[in-house]
């Protein structure tokens, strides 16, 4: 076959990169997302698109189930509704066995609208308004306190209601990781769990059945965990024998990562980031050690972005390429940090629908808004992208379709590719009336 | 005068028993019958026996007499045989006090030797060494008055053959071989057993038809008097010592024919003594059936009889189908693993090795490993935790053998890394195959359920990671194994219980939650108050308490019917039921037989219930006679789907009629709301309040 014309170039050679062979360029091109090509998705639906598949997220939650639960026998997984709460990734997850953790009144309701079951609510976050706790003390959740007040509130609540209120005390302490969180509930260290547990004893109307602590995001050592585990399990005991309460669950929080690649991380993600399986061993085994046969607590996990993340993709296209001052190559893509918030910490991969000839060169890719931080990624190595190619931005599926904004246009539509290979729409794009329809404009202005 | 009881139910009981009916109205009918018949005969026996329970009194066995239970009768058959022969009399009273004693000693040792060696029932052996002791003793004895007449009766019925000679021998069993006293008896079977009354006819008839076809001669066949032992035969064997069904009633017509040319030998054989040849035949052909049975591990033979077939036929089908006799076992692993290897597997579960069961871990793919699955690390069940399945002693572990590479085995020492358990219900537990290194435990140690022992690994015999189970009868490895259920597990979202899943089939721990445990904790002096409404409205209030059995089993009573409970591995049952069918309690035994102790939504279990829940008495007894025939005409089966963390459906059919029912728990303690549907009934049972005593 004849090879097309390329045009002649010079480009600076390149040593000591951390690749092998295989992560060139074939590696950059995707033709497909689940077996469905890119240009049909994007003449049907648009670009830029949000795509998600079906198949990634529930083999993503089967593979964590089993891994965890060959690992220890008693494990609920709870779906982290801010890292995407969509309905149709949550009704999978719910499907697949997951509870939900829920931190605002939105994430509360929108979890009660899905229909989920109070008990299989785990409420957490540091502000719990007081109407939406009633309601989850009447619905039976599981509420993790973050501080004192609200276990005011709580007792309040109690003596309302007239019932002993089972509740989870949130914990920060030092697990051997920076930064320490420790914002979130009360600290270990400083003895002010005791403290907090002896008021609450003293109350009479609250008991506690549960330990919570969320260490942080991304955590790339899976001993952090395991002397989390520890820690909480002594605490535990402590509670059990000085207070007479059964603690039924330890909740481990979160913070598990995905293979997002985050800035600053020298290592590709396949050698810098350890595998889950390395958190599962090291967490089951403290707990099974820490505890007597029979009476393994339950742990809760609230994995979010290691379940979601990997299964979402954003199809954007190049709209306008130029060159900057320096020489630089950029291109202009119609989707921008308004659409994906996690820019600003990730890396992507970034596919080209089709394998595109040419060298490949540094350039920078820009989004459509008209503000300097809209950077999708400020150095990528891409061959020379001609205007209306579609790239393909992954893993994106955690937090973007949360944290992005309806700022300068509009939010695109939201595909989700089905076990059979049917792409189904599971959130429509905005326009102009969903943007106005809550504004109001006084009688003198119009 | 209390502690007399007891006594007269056991001697009365002793009448009934010979024919397998140990129950104190058949006796009394037994003991009235012969009084009245022959006062000479009714009066010996009861001589007889009496001075046995005093004999017992006097050595300090009256709790061992009482719990010989109907084989008491022994010394009753002896008082019979010696006033069959001889008259009531200042010396023969003697006599029959002399061997009243004998034979209760007898019965006393012989029935604990033969339980203790060859677990096996004593039976008649006493009565058969008693009577012709008595017999041969008798010879010298001749002050003793010989009975001139045996018992006649004034009124004879003319019947064919076959019936009169049944009815005879029925007689004989109780030294009156006469049809009248053979038809009353006849009815006092068919009143507490039509299994057994059933059995008799066919047992005779077997016996004394292949006697006939033997002999050429049917009057002889049919007034044999000692073919009565065709008719033990066929009661002990078909409807006592084995469950009633349909293999056991072929089984009783067997041994029956098989027992035809002993009982001609040793009524030739003891003829040549003078003396009759009584009921030697029922005891070996019996003793040994059930003594081979017995070493092949038939699975159906009774372990304790009810009183009668039907009842322990009904046991049976609502027990032993829900809780099988074989040791049961926890999951010894975590997640969701899938059965390899089962008992009489493919490639190494054979011959004495045969209870067995190899697990490894596969995924959507039924693939055991990701990649290549060159590296023991690929393997899904590598170096995952193992618990122990039991609470014992580690007698044995072995340690130090390496993993082997996929693909090889050492055959030098198949078992690899190993550690055996004793369970002090009598056997010991193999986990074979440990990944080196890894043990948790030690020699020596005493652990309990769900302790962390070791990791999952490929030493010894194993061309990939998995854990090999068993349970054994020895404490060396590679002793013949001994089958074994999981008491509880999850397949594919269904709670099992009481079973093990076929090759190839997943399993999953289902471990208990604290809090269903606590609220199914039901304990001696709770009282919960309910209320009753049905579909016209109408309200009725009724306390159910919890009260304790004397044989230690709890239940839950409204003061009459008994709703018998437990919490076993996983789940919470009811047992059994005592009572009418009017009682509310049924209700609860209908809408929850068993409650796994881990609801949650979408879980899925079956359970079958007992005939007493679902049909008035006369019709449950029908249904026994026609189960024992054809077991499968009615399996009362319930199937239920939990809906959320304390509440569940289900649905119960057997024959034309269909339930529905919901049970809701109550948060802190018990059962909360129970609605019944279908067939007529609509109602909902509610919690009103609750006290709890002392």
């Amino acid at each position: 076959m004849k090879k097309p014309y390329q045009k002649p170039s010079i480009i600076k050679l390149r040593v000591g990169l951390l690749r092998d062979k295989k992560s060139g360029l074939l590696r950059m091109v995707r033709r497909e997302i689940d077996g469905v090509p890119v240009k049909d998705l994007v003449r049907k639906f648009g670009s830029p698109l949000f795509v998600f598949s079906e198949k990634r997220l529930r083999d993503q939650f089967r593979y964590l189930r089993r891994l965890f639960e060959s690992h220890y026998p008693r494990v609920e997984f709870s779906w982290s509704y801010k890292t995407n709460y969509l309905d149709a990734i949550c009704r999978i997850f719910h499907q697949e066995g997951a509870s939900a953790e829920v931190v605002s009144d939105f994430e509360y309701h929108k979890a009660r609208r899905l229909g989920v079951p109070g008990e299989n609510i785990i409420f957490n976050g540091p502000y719990k308004p007081r109407e939406i706790l009633k309601q989850a003390v009447l619905e039976g959740a599981r509420i993790n306190v973050d501080s004192m007040d609200e276990i005011l509130d709580l007792e309040e609540i109690a003596r309302e209601t007239g019932q002993k209120i089972r509740i989870g005390l949130r914990i920060n302490m030092d697990t051997g990781i920076y930064p320490r969180w420790d914002r979130f509930g009360f600290n270990l260290e400083s003895g002010e769990v005791l403290s907090v547990a002896r008021r609450i004893a003293a109350g009479d109307r609250l008991e506690v059945m549960g330990l919570h602590c969320h260490q942080g995001t991304f955590i790339l050592d899976p001993e952090a965990y395991a002397r989390a585990a520890e820690k909480l399990l002594r605490l535990a005991r402590k509670l059990e024998e000085e207070f007479g309460w059964n603690i039924e669950y330890l909740d481990l929080g979160g913070g598990f990562p995905s293979r997002s690649r985050p800035k600053g991380l020298y290592l590709p993600p396949e050698v810098g980031i350890p595998p889950l399986s390395e958190y599962a061993e090291r967490i089951a085994r403290s707990l099974l050690l820490g505890t007597m046969a029979r009476d393994y607590p339950l742990l809760v996990l609230e994995i979010g972005r290691a379940l979601v993340d990997e299964a979402g993709f954003l199809i954007t296209t190049v709209r306008s390429t130029k060159r900057l001052a320096d020489g630089r190559r950029a291109h202009i893509l119609d989707a921008g940090v308004n659409l994906l918030f996690t820019a600003f910490w990730y890396h992507f991969r970034i596919e080209i629908e089709r394998e595109l000839p040419g060298p490949p060169e540094p350039c920078t890719l820009y989004g459509p808004l008209c503000m300097n931080i809209d950077v999708v990624e400020e150095n990528a190595w891409l061959p020379p992208l001609p205007r209306g190619t579609h790239l393909i931005l992954s893993p994106v599926g955690a937090y973007n379709l949360t944290q992005w904004m309806q700022f300068i246009t509009y939010r695109p539509r939201v595909v989700l590719i089905g076990e059979s290979g049917q792409v189904e729409v599971i959130r429509e794009a905005e326009t102009l009336e969903d943007v106005v329809r809550r504004e109001r404009l006084p009688e003198h202005l119009r | 005068m209390r502690g007399l009881k007891p006594v007269i139910t056991s001697i009365l009981n002793s009448y009934s028993g010979i024919l397998f009916l140990p129950h104190p109205l058949a006796g009394l009918g037994i003991l009235i019958l012969l009084t009245l018949l022959s006062p000479n005969l009714g009066l010996s026996g009861l001589i007889c026996v009496l001075s046995a329970y005093l004999a017992a009194r006097f050595l300090g066995l009256r709790e061992d007499f009482l719990r010989l239970d109907f084989y008491i009768y022994n010394p009753l058959l002896v008082g019979l045989s010696i006033g069959y022969f001889f008259r009531i009399g200042p010396l023969s009273l003697i006599f029959l006090a002399l061997m009243g004693i004998f034979t209760f000693l007898l019965t006393y040792s012989l029935s604990s030797a033969l339980s203790y060696y060859f677990r096996l029932p004593v039976l008649s052996l006493p009565f058969v060494m008693g009577s012709i002791t008595a017999a041969l003793a008798s010879y010298r004895y001749s002050n003793l008055f010989v009975a001139l007449h045996p018992p006649e009766f004034f009124w004879s019925p003319h019947l064919p053959l076959w019936l009169e000679g049944f009815l005879r021998s029925l007689g004989a069993i109780f030294f009156m071989p006469h049809p009248v006293p053979g038809l009353i008896l006849f009815g006092i079977l068919l009143v507490f057993s039509r299994i057994l009354a059933l059995l008799s006819l066919a047992g005779y008839l077997a016996g004394t038809l292949t006697s006939y076809l033997l002999t050429g001669s049917a009057h002889q066949a049919f007034s044999d008097p000692n073919h009565f032992n065709f008719v033990l035969i066929a009661l002990a064997t078909g409807g006592v010592f084995l469950i009633p069904s349909p293999e056991s009633y072929l089984l009783a017509l067997m041994a029956s024919v098989v027992a035809v040319p002993l009982t001609e030998a040793s009524g030739i054989f003891w003829e040549k003594f003078g003396l009759p040849a009584f009921a030697l035949p029922f005891n070996l052909v019996t003793l040994l059936m059930l003594y081979s049975l017995g070493l092949s591990r038939y699975r159906k033979l009774t372990l304790y009889y009810r009183g009668t077939p039907e009842r322990t036929l009904d046991y049976y089908l609502h027990r032993e189908t829900r809780f099988p006799r074989d040791p049961d076992l926890e999951v010894p692993v975590s997640g969701k693993w899938t059965v390899w290897q089962g008992p009489n597997g493919r490639f190494t579960h054979k011959g004495a090795w045969r209870y067995a069961l190899d697990l490894v871990i596969t995924d959507e793919e039924g693939r055991t490993h990701t990649g290549e699955g060159l590296d023991l690390n690929d393997y899904y069940a590598y170096r995952k935790p193992i618990f122990s399945p039991v609470t014992g002693r580690v007698v044995e572990l072995v340690d130090g053998l390496p993993d082997e590479p996929p693909g090889s085995a050492n055959r030098d020492y198949p078992w690899g890394n190993h550690i055996i358990i004793y369970d002090p219900r009598g056997f010991y537990v193999v986990l074979a195959h440990i990944s080196p290194g890894t043990f948790r435990v030690k020699k020596g140690d005493w652990i309990v359920k769900g302790t962390l022992l070791g990791l999952c690994g490929s030493s010894g015999y194993a061309p990939e990671p998995h854990l090999h189970i068993h349970i054994q009868s020895g404490p060396e490895i590679g002793t013949p194994t001994l089958p074994f259920v999981f008491s509880s597990y999850l397949k594919n979202g269904e709670f099992r219980d009481f079973s093990l899943p076929p090759e190839k089939e997943t399993l999953e721990p289902a471990p208990p939650e604290k809090r269903l445990q606590h609220i199914l904790n039901l304990l001696l002096g709770d009282r919960y108050i309910y209320e009753i409404l049905d579909r016209k409205g109408s309200r009725q209030t009724f306390a159910l308490r919890v009260e304790m059995a004397p044989d230690g089993t709890f239940y839950l009573t409204d003061g009459k019917a008994r709703l018998y409970f437990a919490q076993r591995g996983s789940a919470f049952y009811f047992l059994g039921y005592d009572g009418s069918i009017r009682s509310p309690l049924r209700w609860f035994f209908l809408a929850a037989p068993k409650i796994p102790l881990a609801l949650r939504p979408h879980l899925r279990w079956t359970d079958y219930l007992p005939l007493e829940v679902v049909l008035p008495p006369l019709k449950k007894e029908l249904y026994l006679l026609l189960l024992s025939l054809y077991p499968s005409l009615l399996k009362p089966r319930g199937r239920y789907r939990a809906l959320g963390k304390l509440d569940f459906e289900g649905e119960i059919f057997y024959g034309k009629q269909r339930f529905k029912v919901y049970t809701r728990l109550a948060p802190q303690k018990g059962f909360e709301e129970i609605k019944i549907q279908g067939s007529g009934v609509f109602l909902t049972i509610r919690r009103k309040e609750d006290e709890r005593q002392g």
